[in-house]
C-alpha cells in the first residue's frame, strides 16, 4: 500500500480509530500487527512469510543469546549472532542480488568464452526487505551487546519488525527505542495527534508537489539523455537531487507523523542534508537511521577509526561500498557508494593541507561566504555521485558526465528549452516555488528553529490557515489522479 | 467540560470551513462543459416546470423550451447532456423529480443503441451529468451503479481528476454558467443529407440499457408522471433503428407513448437537406420544427395550462425576449449558409 493512495487514506484513519477505541494494550498491539501484515501483503502476500521467517529467526536469536550469556557462554552467543546474520543476509542476498550476481558471473564467463548460466525463475524483490532485515539484525546485535532487554513476547517483537509506518522505507528503528514503546498505553492526545497530522501533511507536500513533479523532469532527461546537452543534464541532475531528497524524506516524515498519531516516537531520518559542509557531515544528516546502523553494526565492529588512519580509510570504503550495494543490485549504486567513500577518504587526507593553505592566504573559515562555499562544493560532489545513482546503467552515467563536460550549451537556459524537459512552464514554476518554500523551511531548521514547533505555539486560526493553505496546495498542485500512475517511493526498490 | 465543548466547536468549524473550501475549489477547477443544462435548473422555482426533456446531444439541439413557451405558454427545461446514456438519464430523472413535479417527462432514446457501460467515451461524459448534480442522493447511487470501482474516486470527488486544470483556468471557471436557452443549445450549421431509409425490423437492446429504460418507465409510473419517448431525427443507420423499434415494443408493453419523430418527418416538415448540422444534430430550423411538432402533440394529448398571462411566470417572458434576439441572429446566419451551399 502506498502512502499516496486512496487506499491508505482509508486504511490509516480506520486503524487509528479502532486503535484508540480498544482499551486493552495487548489487543491494540494485535490490531497493529494485523494491520501491518495487511499493509505489507497488499504488495505481495507470499513475501509476508519471508518477513515472518526473519522475524522468527531474529526473535529466537535474542532468546538463545540471552540464555547463552546467562550461562556465561559468550562464544556460543557469538555463534547465534553469526547464524542470525548469515541466514538473514542469505535471504537478502538471494532476493536482492541473485540476478545481479548471475549477470556478472555470465559476463565473466562470456569474457572467457564459456557458456551462460540461465535460470528459469525470476526473482522479485520483496518490498522493504532491506529495511526490515536490517532492523531485525540490529536487534540481534543489541541483544548480544546488552543494549536492549531481550523480549519473550513474540507478538510484540513481530510488531517491532513489521510496524507499518516504517516497514517499507524506514526509518530503520533501534530495538532499544521502539520495542519498549509497544509496552506503553497511548492516550488520545489531541495536540499530539494534530501535530502528527500536520507533519504528515508536510510529508505529502514534499512527495506530491515537489518529488513527483521533479521526477517528471529527471525521468525525461535521464531516460533520454542522448537528446540533451550539458545544461539540460545538469538541470536534470539537480532536479533528481531534489526528487530523491523529497521522495525519501517525505516517506520518513509521513511515517513519523503516522506513528506520532498513534502515540509512537520514531527517530528523525533527515537533518537538512544539503546544507552539509562536507561529505562526512552529509552522511550524518542523510538517511540517519541507515548511516548510524552502518556505523554501529559494521564500521565500529570493523575497528572504526581506532586502528590507525589506513585502517580507518579501509573501514570507511567498506562501509560505503556496502551502503552502495544496499541501495541496489547494480554497478551504478556501487560506484555511487565508492564515490562517497573516496570523497571522505580524500577529504580527511587533505584536511590539514587545506587548512594550511587557507591560513596562508588568509581565508577565515568562519564567514558566511566560506560556509556557503563549502555547502556548494559538498552539494556539487553529492550531485556528481547522484548521476551514478540515477543513470540507468554505469555506462550511461559516464556518457552523461562526458556530455556535461563537453556539450556546453548555456543558451538553453534562456531560449525556452527548460520548459520542454518534461515540465511545461507553469509546472516548472510551481516546482521552483515549492522548492523555495522547502529551502526556507530547511534554512530555518538548519538554524535550529523548527517551523512546526513555532506553528504549534500559534493561535487556532493561524494553524488552520497554514493547514488549509498547504492542504489545498497539495490538492491542487499535487501530482496525482487518473492521469498519473501513483508513483511509488524511490526507496521501495531497496 | 468547557474545554471539550470548545474543542468540539473548533473541530466542527474546521470541518465546515474545509467542506466549503473544498467545494469551492472543486467547482472552480472542474470542467464545466455544458453545466448550463443542469446547474441553472436548480435555480428554477420549485414545481414551476411543466415538461422536462432528457436525452443526449441530439436532444440538446432539438428542443427549444422558449419556442414552446412562445407557442403555448408551457414551461419546460432541457436537461439533456452530451452522451447522456439511458442509465444516466434514469439517475438524473430521479434527482430532478425531487425538485419539480412536471406534467410530462420526455426522453429521447437515441443513445440506447450504444453499449454504455464499456464505452469509455460515455464513461468520461458521465462527469457532465453527475458533476452538476447535488452531491448526495441519486448522484451517489448512480456512481456506485454504473461506474467501475477503480473510478469511483474521480466521480465522488471530481477534484481528483480535475485539479490539473489549474493551468487552464479561465474567467468562466469562476462564475456560474449563464443560460439563455433553458438548457438547450441551438445548432448553427447546415450539412445536407439524403432522406433516411426506414426499417421496421426489431432488434435487441443491450441488457443494461433495457434494465434502465424499464426503471425510467417504472419511476415515472411511481411518481405518477406521464412519460413520452421520442426519437429525434438524425441519420440513423439500420443497426440503430432496429433498437428504436424494440423500444417501441417495450413502450407498448407499459402503455407508454412513443412519438416517432424520426419515422414521421414529413408530418411536420423536417427536411434532411437543410435542418441538420451534421449526421446527428439538428440546427435551429430543425429545432423549431421539432419543438412545434412536440408542442402540437402535447396540446392534443396532455392537459397543460397556458401561463403566459400569469405574473408568477413573468421571468419567462424576459427570457423569451433574449431568446428572440438570439434566434433572429442565428436564423439569419442559417439563411446565409444555405445560400452559400
Amino acid at each position: 500500500m502506498l502512502f499516496n493512495s486512496v487506499q491508505f487514506l482509508l486504511f490509516f484513519p480506520a486503524v487509528t480509530l479502532v486503535y484508540f477505541l480498544i482499551p486493552n494494550n495487548k489487543m491494540r498491539n494485535v490490531l497493529l500487527l494485523c494491520a501491518s501484515y495487511f499493509f505489507y501483503m497488499c504488495w505481495n502476500a507470499q513475501y509476508a512469510l519471508l518477513m515472518l521467517l526473519s522475524t522468527f529467526v531474529t526473535y529466537m536469536s535474542g532468546i538463545l543469546i540471552e540464555r547463552a550469556k546467562n550461562e556465561g557462554k559468550r562464544g556460543r552467543a557469538k555463534v547465534f549472532v553469526a547464524i542470525s546474520f548469515t541466514s538473514n543476509l542469505l535471504i537478502l542476498f538471494f532476493f536482492k542480488y541473485f540476478d545481479f550476481a548471475l549477470d556478472n558471473v555470465n559476463r565473466v564467463l562470456g569474457a572467457f568464452g564459456g557458456g551462460r548460466i540461465d535460470v528459469l525463475f525470476d526473482v522479485i524483490l520483496p518490498v522493504g526487505i532491506s529495511f526490515y532485515t536490517f532492523q531485525a539484525l540490529g536487534y540481534t546485535v543489541d541483544a548480544y551487546r546488552g543494549d536492549v532487554k531481550v523480549t519473550h513476547n513474540f507478538l510484540r517483537y513481530a510488531l517491532f519488525v513489521s510496524f507499518f509506518p516504517q516497514l517499507v522505507a524506514g526509518p530503520i528503528e533501534r530495538s532499544s527505542n521502539l520495542l519498549k514503546q509497544f509496552e506503553e498505553k497511548h492516550v488520545f492526545d489531541t495536540k499530539r495527534v494534530k501535530n502528527g497530522l500536520m507533519l504528515m501533511l508536510w510529508g505529502y507536500f514534499l512527495k506530491l508537489v515537489i518529488a513527483d513533479r521533479c521526477a517528471l523532469l529527471a525521468n525525461q532527461v535521464y531516460n533520454n539523455y542522448t537528446l540533451y546537452g550539458s545544461t539540460e543534464l545538469i538541470v536534470g541532475t539537480l532536479m533528481f537531487a531534489v526528487q530523491i531528497y523529497c521522495d525519501f524524506s517525505s516517506y520518513s516524515i509521513i511515517a513519523i507523523g503516522c506513528a506520532q498519531v498513534l502515540g509512537f516516537s520514531l527517530m528523525r531520518n533527515f537533518d537538512t542534508p544539503y546544507f552539509a559542509r562536507s561529505i562526512a557531515e552529509f552522511w550524518r544528516r542523510w538517511h540517519i537511521s541507515l548511516s548510524t546502523w552502518f556505523r554501529d553494526y559494521l564500521y565500529i565492529p570493523l575497528g572504526g577509526n581506532r586502528k590507525g588512519a589506513w585502517r580507518k580509510n579501509i573501514n570507511l570504503m567498506v562501509v560505503f561500498l556496502v551502503s552502495g550495494l544496499w541501495h541496489g543490485a547494480a554497478w551504478g549504486f556501487i560506484i555511487w557508494g565508492a564515490m562517497n567513500g573516496i570523497y571522505q577518504v580524500v577529504g580527511a587526507a587533505t584536511k590539514s593541507m587545506r587548512l594550511r593553505i587557507m591560513n596562508k592566504i588568509g581565508i577565515d573559515a568562519n564567514t558566511a561566504g566560506h560556509k556557503l562555499f563549502q555547502m556548494f562544493i559538498t552539494f556539487a560532489l553529492t550531485c556528481a555521485s547522484w548521476v551514478f545513482f540515477r543513470a540507468n546503467t554505469a555506462r550511461e552515467a559516464l556518457s552523461i558526465f562526458k556530455r556535461i563536460v563537453f556539450q556546453i550549451n548555456p543558451w538553453t537556459l534562456f531560449d525556452g528549452t527548460l520548459f520542454t524537459l518534461g515540465l511545461d512552464a507553469p509546472d516548472f514554476f510551481v516546482a521552483l516555488f515549492a522548492i523555495a518554500i522547502l529551502i526556507g523551511v530547511s534554512a530555518s531548521r538548519y538554524n535550529k528553529i523548527e517551523p512546526l514547533e513555532v506553528l504549534e505555539r500559534q493561535n487556532f486560526p493561524t494553524q488552520l490557515l497554514y493547514c488549509y493553505t498547504l492542504l489545498f496546495i497539495v490538492l491542487i498542485f499535487g501530482i496525482y489522479g487518473p492521469g498519473y500512475d501513483a508513483s511509488a517511493f524511490i526507496y521501495f526498490q531497496f | 467540560m468547557k474545554k471539550k465543548a470548545l474543542a468540539a466547536i473548533k473541530l466542527l468549524a474546521s470541518l465546515l470551513i474545509f467542506v466549503l473550501l473544498f467545494n469551492g475549489v472543486t467547482y472552480i477547477l472542474r470542467d464545466k462543459s455544458h453545466a448550463q443544462a443542469i446547474l441553472p435548473f436548480y435555480d428554477e422555482p420549485r414545481d414551476s416546470l411543466d415538461v422536462l426533456w432528457y436525452g443526449s446531444s441530439h436532444m440538446i439541439n432539438a428542443v427549444m423550451p422558449l419556442e414552446l413557451w412562445e407557442m403555448s405558454g408551457i414551461t419546460s427545461y432541457n436537461l439533456s447532456q452530451h452522451s447522456q446514456t439511458i442509465p444516466m438519464t434514469y439517475f438524473l430523472l430521479k434527482e430532478t423529480l425531487t425538485y419539480q413535479s412536471p406534467k410530462l417527462v420526455v426522453v429521447d432514446v437515441f443513445h440506447s443503441y450504444m453499449d454504455t457501460y464499456y464505452n469509455t467515451e460515455s464513461n468520461g461524459l458521465i462527469h457532465e451529468t453527475f458533476d452538476n448534480m447535488n452531491f448526495a442522493g441519486s448522484r451517489m447511487e448512480g456512481i456506485f451503479s454504473i461506474v467501475e470501482k477503480e473510478r469511483w474516486t474521480e466521480f465522488l470527488f471530481p477534484l481528483y481528476l480535475y485539479h490539473t486544470r489549474w493551468k487552464e483556468l479561465k474567467q468562466a471557471d469562476f462564475s456560474t454558467p449563464l443560460d439563455v436557452y433553458k438548457g438547450a443549445s441551438p445548432g448553427t450549421g447546415i450539412t445536407p443529407f439524403d432522406e433516411l431509409v426506414l426499417t421496421s425490423d426489431v432488434g435487441t437492446m443491450y441488457p443494461h440499457n433495457e434494465v434502465y429504460l424499464r426503471k425510467i418507465i417504472e419511476l415515472c409510473k411511481e411518481k405518477d408522471v406521464p412519460l413520452l419517448l421520442t426519437m429525434i431525427p438524425c441519420v440513423a443507420p439500420y443497426e440503430n433503428q432496429v433498437v428504436y423499434n424494440r423500444i417501441k415494443e417495450i413502450a407498448a408493453e407499459y402503455d407508454i407513448a412513443y412519438y416517432d419523430l424520426l419515422g414521421e418527418v414529413d408530418a411536420y416538415g423536417f427536411d434532411y437537406r437543410t435542418d441538420l448540422v451534421d449526421s446527428g444534430h439538428v440546427n435551429l430550423w430543425g429545432a423549431q420544427k421539432i419543438t412545434h411538432a412536440l408542442g402540437v402533440y402535447i396540446s392534443e394529448n396532455y392537459m397543460m395550462a397556458d401561463h403566459r398571462d400569469d405574473e408568477a411566470y413573468a421571468a419567462w417572458d424576459v427570457a423569451l425576449e433574449t431568446y428572440k434576439g438570439n434566434r433572429t441572429r442565428i436564423l439569419k446566419g442559417l439563411d446565409e449558409k444555405l445560400l452559400a451551399l
